[in-house]
């Protein structure tokens, strides 16, 4: 019986480690070798509260066509002013309309819903997460020393919480258990780039002192594992061996020290600021260099929420009260919501343009690389889901037939019409997870005969 | 490696029915079982097998499974001897089942002795190693879902006489006990997150066998042990001197850190070795220069050792002449709080372990009596049974479709989650009165329609009663009594535990400002949702606020039909009990049918102690779609031979709770909502309930029944009903499946239970002072 029992173990707890380590490993050596087919694929999830309204993004020239589905060229369009930042990018921009997402919660945040495709939790709490969400889902298939790196300026969506690890409720890495996020620019620095360098002695010291505790925790247990029953050492050799992969993290980390340290973002104010802007330009400046680096392949940023007030932008009206329509200095909703946006993609294109800069293969890491803005609350303040509006950036490591196209699907209901589980099916297949189905289905469109329940095919290469 | 468990009278001679139940289970198994280099011939013990197992086998088993008969299809005169290189292996398996649990021989047959079937299931197990195809058998005797495996008939029989004990084990920690005992770690509760989670499924979930701490566990640990060392270290003054003082910190100093800290987290002092371990961590890590990044990593350290992770039940009492030992004094104290709270022990429960008074049986009894008896201490576990063992806690999780159902609400609030609330208090109310328990939850009809307005709507009505009173601020004590009494709570503590209530309400205090609060804030036109659009106070207490509007209609009511103020229950017609109460028809659904096979299987499962075999690897386990078929018409394929072998120990069972749709309304007719509108009502066929009752084995109960109702009713009557259901129990407090060295243990609960006239406590009193909780014995192995 020990047999099947270590054979458990081994899936629990050895497996993780292993596949956090060797195919990182592989990566690095496929960096040198500039072997663009097998270069990673990575993620960069930008989520805002409040909705994205559809017609906010939607080139003029495609407005015409009403709810009629569309897939055409975005290159020469042109785009809202508020998407202007994105210019110098438009061949590798996409925008993705019509989703649906009505097996999700409304209101002012899907919570998990949004990138998991189910219901759950309410306004006041996110609730349980049934399973991995999209991006947790998608950093597993590129495994990095950090799987998956959450950084957020606010916590859930009606949080007041500012600064230190937050849960926003947004994205969890398996059931019932939530991917904790930094909501500290120093902090997530620190543990980011800690390795290699430090913005304080403390820090410094911090790495370091880390191998020390994994050492004693090691030794520690070993001890206690004398006392016990032999049939019960396979329990807290779980424990054991799960100190002992992060001995093996922390000499990784150690090893790409130069590499870390030339990558790393100079740390400046915006690090320690107090205003939300310069905190999110900060989680950007990391997210990018992370990338760089090699420390992870998946970041999932947690922009704001209904407490966030844009006071450099010159709004003084917090998100919530903007939602609904009370207006901020002189301006209505939608020019508050232009105004915003336009920063919002500043941001997004200060990404695009470091990660462009780093040549990779035959391009540059942009072209593998997929930056995705989205709203937990779908397409308004109080989210219908009837429409789930993306914005991407990225070259998406031409797996996908999307870079400089603008993609609609026709509207709720309507015969054609596809929901945001196929849309995250999609992506999932197209890195490499064979998965049929991601996601709860739409039982509405089930009854009707119009739930596909698949890819969208037309979109993968 | 093997364990072996202590078996009882023993024997063989093999049969029937569940031969083939674990052939079946077998392949499938030892199909997917890892590929081994093949073992060779010469490794094979063929010698034992001459000296030993045959000859067993030609004295107990071949006179039924031989050349002249062969019972139940199995014949056993010409196994063969080479097991090791995967010869005759499902044959074996089958073999070491009905040996391992004495299924065979029959108890009227001569037994073998136990050292003789020590030696035959030794032999099996290397033979089964070297093949490399070690046998799924142990796992499954430990695994929740296979707890039925043990042969019940056996179990109650009073034929076995091992004094009872449990495995000498370490138990992960709860979710529950971390939760209250988190904020000792220091720092916000809120920022610090739950490692322990156990998994979201139906049925007991916490099995020390199952639970591991891996690295899902240690990745947050680490998160909150540094959250919470860099909190100690900012407000806690022991830390902040020693973080911020120039010179290096004393021992002495260092010792009250590390001890305290220690206590409030391991739940004991640290012993000088680990004090000392932990200071040279802390002056190691100093070496780097800075005493604040070294005293983090020192409480660290302390937060996530082992026992803080591990509870340990070894047994450190005096060891019996059967090989058990009694759990020590403080071993007994963490595992009665354990058992019956989610807290570490009090203060009483303590000292009696450090005074010595927990070391005898009665003393033991007289802490669980203490326990039980006051009110004051919460006793969560107890209905988490209920939930888990019913697993109506899961409705929420089938999601079901707000168009189709006429207007289950999701937005606001998911309706299956309330439905779930109601259930928690139909269980309450039956455990408050503590009598014939298991019957009422199985047929009382005392169910309780809350959500978050029929709270509101109490006190509103409560404050348009005595206005005067309250707008003059003069309510008296007794006054206010009365509300609590309507809401069914001993005090305003309670009221969040209870009701689900939405944040605006949570703060309720039943002082007169929040009642007069409360009664004015309650809209009297536009949102509450009623046809009339007078303005009365009449209209305005029996009205339910558009959100909550379709929510009666689970339970057969139309909108506005009932005024929904408490006190409560409601009779309802045409339910009995808690399986035909709206959170357990949903959660043992499907999005848009009912679920008979399943609904079936799980009564079959756990109140008739039944075993249901895995579903062959090879059934494509689909429902024809035909949209002018009922799903019973549909589901006519399991009907066929080679599938109604399985499938007639589910279906009838399942089949009878058709007269409920879906979302839990009763029904005649079924409605086939996939074919068009015929004058705007889809078309619909009767509904079919009829069904058998079989396998209690008692002439009362077992025979043909017209629907669910009946078959309730003759269920809630039948002994092994209620003998299942006390495994059950069994299992939940012991934290593992019974062995059949349990057998005393589950005849004395079953005893007490009848003899107390049905009560849980007096259940839980003889399994929590039973030699099955109070013993332990450490397993060999090979």
């Amino acid at each position: 019986m020990t047999q099947s029992r270590r054979s458990i173990l081994k899936g629990i707890s050895l497996g993780t480690g292993g596949l956090l380590l060797t195919p990182f490993l592989r990566q690095v050596e496929l960096h040198a070798e500039g072997n663009a087919k097998n270069l990673p694929s990575r993620f960069v999830f930008v989520v805002k509260n409040s909705g994205i309204w559809p017609s906010s993004i939607t080139p003029e020239e495609f407005k015409l066509s009403g709810n009629n589905a569309i897939n055409s060229s975005l290159t020469k369009a042109v785009l809202p002013p508020s998407l202007k930042p994105l210019e110098p990018f438009q061949n590798q921009l996409s925008i993705v309309q019509g989703l649906s997402g009505k097996m999700c919660r409304g209101g002012h945040t899907s919570n998990f819903g949004m990138l998991g495709v189910y219901m759950v939790g309410t306004e006041s709490n996110p609730g349980n997460p049934l399973r991995a969400t999209a991006d947790a889902e998608l950093a597993k298939l590129y495994p990095a020393p950090f799987n998956h790196v959450g950084l957020a300026v606010r916590a859930d969506w009606g949080s007041n919480a500012y600064g230190g690890t937050m849960y926003p409720g947004i994205s969890a890495v398996g059931p019932g258990k939530e991917l904790p996020f930094q909501g500290s620019p120093d902090l997530a620095f620190e543990q980011l780039f800690g390795s290699a360098v430090s913005t304080s002695k403390e820090g410094e010291k911090r790495f370091i002192l880390q191998k020390n505790l994994l050492d004693f925790m090691v030794e520690d247990i070993k001890k206690v594992e004398k006392a016990i029953p032999s049939t019960e050492k396979i329990k807290m050799d779980a424990y054991l061996n799960s100190f002992e992969e992060l001995q093996v993290r922390h000499a990784k980390l150690a090893g790409m020290k130069s590499k870390i340290k030339d990558c790393a973002p100079r740390f400046t104010d915006k690090f320690t600021s107090l205003l939300e802007e310069s905190r999110q330009e900060a989680h950007c400046d990391l997210a990018a260099a992370a990338l760089i680096a090699g420390l992870t392949n998946c970041v999932t940023i947690r922009l704001d929420n209904a407490n966030t007030v844009y006071k450099a932008l010159g709004l003084t009206r917090n998100i919530h009260g903007i939602g609904h329509d009370e207006g901020s200095d002189g301006k209505n909703q939608s020019e508050c919501r232009d105004i915003i946006r336009k920063h919002h993609m500043d941001l997004i294109a200060s990404m695009a343009k470091k990660l462009k800069a780093v040549p990779e293969g035959n391009g540059n890491m942009l072209d593998n690389t997929m930056i995705i803005y989205l709203s937990d609350s779908s397409n308004k303040h109080h989210g219908d889901c009837l429409e789930w509006p993306y914005i991407i950036v990225g070259g998406c490591s031409g797996k996908l037939n999307i870079p400089g196209r603008y993609i609609r699907y026709p509207k709720y209901g309507d015969k054609g019409c596809r929901t945001i589980g196929d849309w995250w099916t999609t992506l999932l297949n197209a890195y490499g997870n064979p998965i049929k189905y991601y996601g709860n289905e739409d039982l509405e469109l089930k009854q009707g005969g119009l739930s596909h329940a698949g890819p969208l095919a037309e979109l993968i290469t | 490696m093997i364990y072996k468990r202590p078996l009882i009278a023993l024997a063989a001679c093999l049969s029937l029915m569940a031969t083939l139940a674990f052939l079946h289970s077998g392949t499938s198994t030892l199909q997917s079982a890892e590929k081994k280099p093949e073992a060779k011939i010469a490794d094979a013990d063929i010698k034992t097998f001459e000296s030993v197992i045959k000859p067993f086998l030609d004295t107990h088993c071949t006179s039924c499974h031989g050349s002249t008969k062969s019972k139940g299809d199995v014949t056993l005169n010409n196994i063969s001897a080479k097991l090791a290189i995967g010869k005759d292996l499902e044959l074996w398996n089958l073999v070491l089942k009905q040996v391992v649990l004495s299924e065979m021989p029959p108890s009227k047959e001569k037994q073998p002795s136990a050292s003789d079937v020590g030696k035959v299931i030794d032999w099996i197990n290397a033979e089964l190693n070297k093949s490399g195809n070690a046998t799924s058998l142990y796992q499954k005797l430990e695994h929740p879902d296979y707890g039925n495996l043990v042969n019940h008939e056996k179990l109650f029989s009073g034929e076995i006489k091992t004094k009872p004990f449990s495995p000498a084990r370490l138990w992960r920690t709860s979710p529950n006990v971390f939760d209250n005992i988190k904020s000792n770690y220091g720092g916000d509760a809120r920022s610090i997150r739950q490692p322990f989670l156990v998994e979201d499924r139906k049925g007991i979930k916490e099995y020390a066998n199952l639970l591991f701490a891996d690295s899902a566990v240690v990745d947050v640990l680490l998160v909150n042990a540094g959250y919470c060392a860099d909190q100690l270290i900012q407000k806690g003054q022991i830390y902040k001197d020693i973080a911020s003082q120039k010179s290096a910190p004393t021992r002495d100093q260092l010792e009250v850190a590390a001890s305290q800290h220690f206590k409030k987290v391991v739940f004991r002092d640290p012993t000088k070795e680990e004090l000392k371990n932990y200071i040279a961590l802390f002056t190691g890590s100093a070496k780097e220069g800075i005493h604040s990044e070294a005293l983090r990593v020192m409480l660290m350290a302390i937060m996530m050792h082992p026992e803080s992770v591990y509870r340990i039940e070894i047994g450190l009492g005096e060891s019996d002449t059967s090989g058990r030992r009694m759990l020590s004094s403080t071993e007994l104290a963490f595992a009665i709080s354990y058992a019956i709270t989610d807290r570490h022990p009090d203060s009483i429960l303590l000292k009696a372990a450090e005074s010595g008074k927990l070391r005898t049986k009665d003393e033991v009894h007289a802490q669980i009596s203490r326990m039980l008896e006051d009110e004051s201490i919460e006793k969560p576990r107890i209905l988490r049974f209920f939930q888990e063992f019913f697993g109506y806690n899961q409705a929420h999780i089938v999601f079901k479709d707000e168009a189709r159902s006429g207007g289950f609400s999701y937005y606001g609030e998911n309706y299956p989650v309330i439905y779930e609330r109601d259930a928690d208090f139909f269980v309450l109310n039956i455990l408050e009165k503590d009598k014939d328990v298991f019957k009422q939850m199985l047929t009382s009809d005392e169910y309780f329609i809350l959500n978050r307005q029929t709270f509101r709507n109490t006190v509103f009505d409560f404050y348009e009663q005595n206005k005067e009173l309250i707008d003059k601020g003069q309510l008296t004590e007794e006054k206010s009594k009365e509300l609590l009494k309507r809401l069914g709570l001993k005090n305003w503590k309670e009221l969040n535990k209870k009701y689900y209530l939405h944040g605006f309400d949570r703060g309720f205090n039943g002082s007169p400002e929040v009642i007069k609060k409360m009664g004015k804030e309650i809209p009297t036109e536009g949102r509450i949702n009623n046809r009339n659009k007078d303005k009365s106070y009449q209209v305005i207490s029996q009205g339910m606020h558009t959100l909550y509007q379709k929510y009666p209609m689970a339970y057969d009511l139309r909108d506005g039909e009932q005024n929904f103020l408490l006190p409560q229950p409601y009779k309802r017609p045409n339910r009995a009990g808690m399986l035909t109460h709206p959170a357990w028809l949903i959660a043992h659904s499907l999005n848009d049918i009912s679920d008979p096979i399943r609904r079936g299987k799980w009564i079959r499962q756990r109140l008739l102690a039944g075993v249901v075999l895995d579903v062959p690897i090879t059934v494509d386990a689909t429902i024809p779609e035909d949209h002018h078929k009922t799903l019973r018409e549909r589901l006519s394929v399991t009907e066929a031979k080679a599938c109604w072998r399985c499938h007639e120990q589910m279906n009838p069972l399942g089949y009878t709770f058709e007269i409920f749709d879906d979302f839990g309304r009763f029904r005649t007719e079924e409605t086939l909502d996939k074919l068009p509108m015929v004058k705007g009502k889809f078309p619909s066929k009767p509904v079919d309930s009829r069904g058998v009752l079989a396998g209690t084995g008692e002439k009362n109960a077992d025979g043909d029944v017209k629907d669910a109702l009946e078959l309730i009713h003759k269920m809630a009557n039948s002994d092994k009903v209620r003998q299942s259901i006390i495994r059950h129990v069994f299992r939940y407090y012991m934290g593992r499946n019974e062995m059949l060295s349990d057998s005393m243990t589950l005849i004395a609960a079953d005893k007490a239970y009848l003899e107390s006239g049905g009560s849980f406590k007096a259940l839980l009193t003889s399994l929590l002072t039973s030699d099955s909780f109070l013993y332990r014995k450490t397993l060999t192995k090979e």
